[in-house]
């Protein structure tokens, strides 16, 4: 490996035990979170900063990853496909130069998702050879295409999603390659908004630069290098320890999406999960065929949702990189929904990644009943409001992210409206966004009745109003779980399921569907989304008579809850 | 006029730092003469354990000395409340459709691969959170006005459940803090003793779920803390105590009682920023501007950054919980946010008794599980079976197991050395002393992860600093964690174990007042900001008057909190004039490029800027004493014994001992060698150099080849 090679025979020992491996480990978790720290505070979209849609990592020289900085670990396998994919097809390292940025969004060429995560590679020399590779990836307001925002829920073909970006060099050498700017600028709305972010990238990219550099200096390439390896070894470990504690067997699990945005037809996941002492296999044949709608996958999501479920599961703390994936293989036939090919579109690809959790966890539950909660609320409530000027033209966006209630577990009830699983946004502060936008948020409240009802009852999802103040919008909608709402376990009840309505009670209110893009909004008219609670978790007729009654003093529940579904009699 | 401070300068100063474990009491007085103690603290009322500490130090002269005296005073006591919730009957009134507020938090959680998450209840239960018609808009106009029948009946139901503490928080109420006032006043109007807390007074910034929480942890603090304080005050008052009382504020700077008593929530983090105001003394009197705090106890080691002699401070925290400071990832939920100033510390969970483990895939581990005071250490001899960092050092010949607490506890080696045997040094197939030094470079490893997080993740770098090095660890790894990080000096105050309770010796006086202001730099209405700026310089020379200090010895700075247009985090810049004009202006914004240069390593310059809010701190100097002198001995240092100690890369040396109380200000000698005294024990490493300053610090400085 190559740093071992940069070494030489320089350091005739090197240092790897279980001290110096900790001492590494946590020095290259530093670099990465500098690099996060840098990115998210100097982000200008709210996708970034408060979403937290982004990842920082280093990679070796072979694609491997090494260490990450996520708060979402929904990008867990995002970068290194993708440096890999640069490596084999568009740049061999030979050709990699100091001062060199990749830029790279493209899902077919490796491990981006959709179009709008724009991933970024910056080579890191030490003493004028290359040693390592910085990488970000991080969610953009526009990469163009047809709707605003790049969100096109009627998609049919990836060319309607945006501008597709194989691997290109943004910077060659320290010099910023105006022609490939310009280009991006032509396609793209709000470009100075996504130039800000891509600025906060790059400034990351340096920071490991930098935070590589000075290991290296102070440790040598054999003992990093050796280290590295010592790592990735022992997260595979940890990883096959804890697939030993799931009793081995198959575990099978089924969920739908309502729709794919195009047709109304429910969108199939499936999984078959053999647990063969401490490796494990995740099938996921007979999932619904890739469709000509914006909900399909590129295989490095459904990597990361195995991924993520495991871990979880087995409550250790691993260290994220390369050795994680060794003992865990995932078969996706070509052409379905988890792993697509072009020109299937992929811009909606966060509800099957939700839903592919939720059969991942479906199957875990039948191994490991007392660590697997019931369903949480199954999909982000994604919405966007972009205003318009006279001309039509975009001229801001309100992109929001809805969560839901978790599901109940043998443990306790679900906690209430707080991201879940594989995904980790926050809000916007109302106060900001009436400051920036001409709207007014007028609710924002916890769903009455919305978690599933169980011995541990399901978390409440959410219930918020939006009005449009002034001029024309366009309202845009992912989301999904308005057909099917999230399972509850072990006789536990399903969450209330996902509603979206403009102009409630009024005469010209319509309810729309879960995936809808470019609903004109006039000044005045007020949007109301209510979002899923949890899956409900055992008997609701044996919950502790007094959370119920404590459930309906607080507005949690209603009288008719109590009554019908809780069985409380007074 | 006479130079009041200086004036009312007391013959005698007293910290009293009140911990978990014990109440530390320092006296010093105007000769630079210190005393220092320790007595157990007496959780069921502190005011019996400071009056224990005051008579066994003053013992005699008690109430002489109390009445020519300050006390200054670091409590953990609204912390304790909130942890361990034994906070009264709170009640929440804000705006229609937004009770949940509170609940709901900003969605993301700090710990995203844990199903078993559990998050701190809301403060207010969702019952107690009553809501009202009323309507502000960013601006502060009014867009639809409180019906007050309304307020009073919502008063009315939460005092007919026995509220006793309310919160007020609207949207938007920074812009316009009067609606707030308004139902305070109708709450005092009803029943006149109740506590109440509006959110534009102790946050008068946006972000609704933030300020709601600060509110909200302010009125839950506040009965609690106002009746200790009072019946503290009265105590003091009967034993002859004849001025204000201090508190420390999470900031760093003190407050008089009387004011933290409406504005508790000011001093959350007490303790923690007494020991950071600590090293900045230090700093101060061995003329080093730059310095990195370094604080290591029982359980936790505690960082913080002095740059410049100024504390760098943030606004971001959460009590009890995970969140503190500029830090990646999301995730309020496992404790309580509030925005006040904060020193920005970062605190990991590893310290002298943190347990060292193997995991399942045979990784060496330390913390954060820790063996605390009971049972302890392996080698205390109480029932701990898990050895710990101390005894790592035990075993390592660094600590002595006949000078424990200066001889008071002996401590058991055959113990430490089967429990490191079996436990750790066999599993891994080491030797027991190859396990102790793994044990100490795990810990390390982490300490240098907090180290970088003040420094480098912050754009300042370690090598331009001293480590100041306390607490009862501190000074056995200071040496190491400055190698690793480059930084080529560290210092060790003459009584490290109490540190903290001398750092509130040399604390100001110090108000902040702030305001949500928002506008691009380039065209920013002066008349506006400026008029602002004069009204919270105003307010904050007025309460600092009142403490007693002379104008002269009161400083102003005005601050901003800017942004690049588009951002949502900001940076804290110093304005350069207490007024703006169009030079300020430019001289601001070329103030925050450097910063967000410094800090990110990258700035804009053709980005616009803006504020989102103004801020003017006032600070009150007040006599402080002059720490103590030593004098040359005029002989050379006699190490008191000579033992073999465990160094990195030496293998045992049989190095010399010393007592740090007899080492005088002509003292210089180089590494190997280990330096005792009663609270703490000092490691010198080969390679580095000890002299002795005048003010009895030990300055530890790194050999250029080293």
């Amino acid at each position: 490996m190559s740093l071992r090679k940069l070494a030489g025979n320089a350091e005739a020992t090197v240092a790897v035990d279980p001290v110096m491996m900790q001492v590494v480990k946590n020095a290259l978790d530093s670099v990465a979170e500098q690099m996060a720290v840098t990115l998210q505070y100097t982000a200008h979209s709210t996708v970034i900063r408060e979403v937290l849609d982004f990842a920082t990592a280093l990679l070796d020289t072979d694609g491997r990853l090494i260490t990450q900085s996520a708060a979402a670990p929904t990008f867990v396998n995002a970068m290194g496909p993708t440096l890999r994919f640069v490596l084999e097809h568009a740049a061999p390292l030979n050709e990699w130069q100091e001062g060199d940025v990749f830029l790279v969004n493209d899902p077919y060429l490796g491990g981006s998702q959709h179009l709008p995560d724009l991933v970024m590679f910056r080579p890191i020399f030490w003493r004028g050879q290359l040693a390592g590779i910085a990488g970000c990836v991080a969610h953009h307001v526009d990469v163009g295409g047809t709707a605003p925002g790049s969100y096109f829920m009627t998609a049919t073909q990836i060319y309607q999603e945006g501008l597709r970006i194989p691997p290109v060099r943004l910077y060659r050498r320290g010099e910023l390659q105006g022609d490939i700017k310009r280009l991006l600028f032509a396609n793209i709305r709000l470009p100075d908004y996504v130039w800000g972010d891509m600025e906060a990238q790059m400034a990351s990219l340096r920071i490991g630069e930098q935070g590589l550099i000075e290991l290296l200096d102070r440790w040598g390439p054999a003992t990093i290098g050796a280290n590295i390896e010592a790592l990735l070894d022992y997260s595979e470990r940890l990883m096959r320890a804890g697939i030993r504690r799931i009793p081995n067997g198959r575990y099978r699990f089924a969920d739908r999406l309502d729709d794919d945005g195009v047709s109304n037809n429910p969108v199939e996941i499936q999984v078959d999960l053999t647990v063969a002492d401490e490796e494990i296999v995740a099938d996921f044949t007979g999932s619904s065929t890739q469709r000509a709608a914006p909900i399909n996958c590129s295989v490095s999501m459904t990597t990361a949702v195995v991924h993520y479920c495991l871990v979880a599961a087995i409550g250790a703390d691993i260290p994220v990189n390369e050795g994680c994936f060794r003992p865990v293989r995932i078969v996706a036939p070509a052409g379905t929904v988890i792993n697509a090919v072009p020109p299937a579109p992929v811009v909606g690809r966060m509800a099957t990644l939700h839903r592919t959790c939720d059969v991942v966890n479906g199957a875990l539950a039948q191994a490991l009943p007392e660590r697997i909660p019931a369903a949480y609320y199954g999909m982000s409530t994604t919405t966007m409001l972009s205003g318009l000027g006279d001309d039509g033209g975009m001229r801001w966006v309100l992109f929001e992210i809805g969560v839901g209630g978790w599901g109940g577990s043998s443990l306790r009830d679900g906690l209430e409206s707080c991201s879940a699983q594989i995904h980790n946004p926050a809000n916007t502060p109302i106060e900001m966004i009436e400051r920036l936008h001409p709207v007014r948020i007028e609710r924002y409240e916890l769903r009455p009745d919305s978690g599933g009802a169980g011995l541990h009852r399901g978390g409440l999802g959410l219930e918020r109003d939006v009005r449009l103040l002034t001029g024309q919008g366009q309202f845009t909608v992912l989301a999904d779980r308005m057909r099917f709402g999230p399972y509850g376990l072990a006789q536990g009840g399903d969450g209330a399921r996902t509603e979206i309505t403009v102009n409630p009670g009024a005469a010209s209110e319509r309810r729309l569907p879960s995936k809808i893009t470019g609903i004109a909004l006039a000044a005045g008219d007020l949007v109301r989304i209510k979002t899923t609670g949890g899956g409900g978790w055992g008997d609701p007729k044996r919950r502790d008579r007094a959370a119920v009654r404590r459930d309906l003093a607080l507005g949690k529940i209603s009288a008719a809850a109590a009554r019908d579904l809780y069985g409380l009699e007074e | 006029m006479p130079a009041m401070s200086e004036a009312n300068m007391p013959e005698v100063t007293i910290g009293i730092d009140v911990g978990g474990t014990f109440i530390d009491v320092v006296v010093i007085d105007r000769a630079g003469g210190i005393r220092a103690d320790k007595v157990l603290t007496t959780p069921a009322d502190l005011s019996v354990g400071i009056m224990q500490g005051l008579e066994k130090l003053l013992d005699g002269g008690l109430s002489e000395a109390l009445a020519q005296s300050r006390i200054v005073h670091a409590t953990t006591t609204a912390t304790n409340a909130l942890l361990q919730q034994k906070t009264p009957r709170i009640g929440l009134i804000t705006n229609r459709g937004f009770r949940d507020v509170l609940e709901i938090r900003r969605h993301a959680r700090p710990d995203v691969y844990n199903h078993r998450l559990e998050l701190a209840a809301p403060l207010v239960p969702r019952d107690l959170r009553l809501e009202v018609d009323g309507r502000l808009d960013p601006k502060g106009e009014v867009l639809q006005p409180l019906d007050m029948t309304e307020v009073e009946a919502r008063i009315a139901a939460l005092l007919a459940r026995e509220v006793a503490s309310f919160a007020v928080c609207f949207l938007h109420s920074y812009a316009r803090p009067q609606e707030e006032q308004r139902v305070a006043e109708a709450i005092r109007r009803m029943r006149p003793d109740a506590y109440v807390t509006c959110s534009a007074e102790v946050c008068p910034e946006f972000r609704e779920y933030e300020r709601t929480s600060t509110a909200v942890v302010n009125a839950a603090v506040m009965p609690l803390v106002d009746r200790y304080l009072a019946r503290l005050e009265s105590e003091l008052a009967d034993a002859g105590y004849a001025r204000d009382l201090y508190i420390m504020q999470s900031s760093g700077g003190m407050m008089r009682s009387a004011d933290i008593r409406r504005f508790p929530v000011n001093i959350i983090e007490s303790g923690p920023a007494a020991g950071v105001v600590a090293a900045a003394t230090i700093g101060r009197q061995v003329g080093r501007g730059n310095v990195i705090s370094f604080d290591m106890g029982g359980t936790t080691a505690k960082a913080a950054l002095v740059h410049g002699g100024r504390i760098e401070l943030s606004t971001e925290y959460e009590v009890g919980g995970a969140r503190h400071g500029a830090q990646a990832g999301g995730g309020y939920g496992t404790g309580y946010p509030i925005r006040v100033p904060f020193m920005d510390v970062v605190e990991v969970g590893a310290g002298g008794g943190s347990i060292a483990w193997i995991d399942e895939a045979d990784a060496l581990r330390v913390g954060p599980q820790s063996a605390g005071a009971d049972p302890g250490p392996v080698c205390y001899g109480l029932g701990g079976t898990e050895p710990t960092t101390t005894d790592a050092n035990l075993l390592l010949g660094r600590l002595s197991a006949d000078y424990f607490l200066g001889g008071e506890m002996k401590l058991d080696l055959p113990a430490v050395e089967r429990a490191m045997s079996e436990r750790i040094a066999k599993p891994l197939g080491l030797s027991a002393e190859a396990a102790a030094a793994g044990i100490i470079e795990v810990s390390n490893a982490l300490m240098v992860r907090a180290l970088r997080r003040v420094s480098i993740e912050r754009g300042r770098h370690p090598a331009d600093y001293a480590l100041i090095a306390f607490g009862g660890a501190g000074p056995l790894v200071a040496c190491y964690l400055a190698e690793e990080l480059g930084v080529p000096e560290v210092i060790v105050p003459p009584l490290p174990g109490v540190a903290s309770a001398v750092g509130l010796l040399g604390s100001d006086i110090r108000h902040e007042f702030r305001q949500a202001f928002f506008g691009n730099l380039v065209s920013l209405d002066l008349t506006a900001a400026n008029a602002l700026l004069a009204r919270l310089a105003d307010d904050g020379r007025a309460v600092v008057r009142a403490s007693g200090v002379a104008d002269a010895d009161i400083t102003m700075q005005a601050l901003a909190e800017l942004r690049y247009v588009g951002q949502a985090y900001e940076l804290r810049i110093e304005l350069p004039a207490p007024m703006l004009d169009a030079a300020a202006l430019a001289e601001t914004a070329r103030r925050f490029h450097a910063e967000h240069k410094r800090r990110y390593a990258y700035d804009i310059p053709d980005r616009g800027i803006e504020a989102v809010s103004l801020k003017v701190t006032a600070t009150g100097r007040v006599g402080n004493p002059a720490p103590p002198r030593l004098a040359a001995a005029g002989t050379p240092p006699q190490p008191k014994g000579r033992r073999p100690v465990h160094f990195r890369g030496l293998g045992r040396v049989d190095c010399p001992v010393y007592e740090r109380e007899q080492l005088a200000l002509d003292h210089a000698f180089g590494g190997p060698a280990v330096i005792e005294q009663k609270d703490s024990t000092t490691l010198l490493p080969a390679g580095w150099r000890l002299a002795v300053d005048p003010h009895r610090h030990l300055l530890l400085s790194r050999r250029k080849s080293a």
